[in-house]
């Protein structure tokens, strides 16, 4: 597997998105690829980071939205 | 613009009154029914996009606050509105409408960045109550450095982070948003997140930057 398609394939890496034979195939090269194990480091601590954000909590409720809606009707 | 809110209330019937949505009705169907005028099928739109929270995390994630995320994504709704007539149904109704909560969030987003610098420092203490622990408050001031890391990276790598990882859509989503390829996609993401580990990185090196705005610390990298 080229350097160019691991690279692509990097972000799924991460999320775990991969099928298993693809997967093998990149772990494969990663065991290998000085340079692509090192992008995948990199993009490993922000994903980390940003996964511990909470989800924002307050939106607007149902009758919110359906007075917003009666509002441009009128 | 009408907003919710800013009028006299609408009529308790208006309110309370069921449009039905059936879990596996089509969404062309229901466009094509707002198109002829149909006020239930609108209503349903509104609540279908509302109900998955989508329009109001994203716009959230560019502004931060949840009043200002409500407004852009009323405003991104009232496009809609004005503008249904004319929707083609070339990308789906979701696409077309974060475009514009994008757009829209990008927009206010630049207004408010020179004021944001100014007073962020000043919100950070007042926000701090007494009856939060040290843990907490190290947890929540690290939480703020990300945030506040991610809203300060260029703009469309901002942007498609906040889409694809955080909000959870795909790589063709967000590209049909930007009306990009995938591949500039996936350069803005991979460099969006590379300049972020960049700046926590320089964080958790510098210290605590609560003493001063954030922005500030960013600008030094």
């Amino acid at each position: 597997m080229s350097h160019a398609i691991v690279r692509w394939l990097l972000y799924d890496v991460v999320k775990k998105k991969l099928d298993e034979k693809v997967r093998r195939e990149v772990e494969r090269h990663l065991r290998t690829c000085a340079s692509c194990s090192k992008e995948l480091r990199e993009l490993e601590k922000p994903l980390a980071e940003l996964s511990t954000l909470p989800r924002p909590s307050a939106f607007r409720d149902e009758v919110f939205w359906r007075a917003f809606v009666a509002s441009i009707e009128r | 613009m009408s907003k919710a809110g800013d009028s006299a209330a609408p009529p308790p019937d208006v309110l309370t009154a069921k449009c039905l949505d059936e879990p596996g009705q089509d969404e062309r169907s229901i466009i094509q029914r707002a198109k002829e005028g149909d006020r239930c099928a609108f209503r349903l739109l509104v609540e279908r996009y509302s109900r998955q929270a989508y329009i109001n995390n994203i716009a959230y994630r560019f502004v931060g606050d949840h009043d200002s995320a409500a407004d852009i994504a009323q405003e991104a709704f009232l496009k809609v509105h004005e503008a249904l007539s004319s929707f083609r149904g070339d990308a789906s109704l979701g696409t077309w409408l974060y475009r514009i909560v994008v757009k829209k969030a990008l927009t206010r987003k630049r207004r408010v960045h020179d004021h944001e610098r100014m007073t962020v420092s000043i919100q950070e203490f007042s926000n701090v109550t007494a009856a939060e622990s040290t843990d907490e408050l190290v947890e929540r001031e690290r939480q703020r450095h990300i945030e506040r890391a991610l809203r300060e990276l260029p703009t469309l790598q901002r942007a498609v982070v906040t889409l694809r990882h955080l909000e959870g859509l795909s790589t063709k989503q967000v590209s049909e948003i930007f009306k990009c390829s995938e591949g500039t996609v996936k350069t803005h993401l991979f460099r969006g997140l590379k300049h972020l580990r960049r700046k926590l990185e320089f964080l958790k090196e510098g210290g605590s930057c609560l003493t001063q705005s954030f922005a500030g610390c960013c600008t030094m990298l």
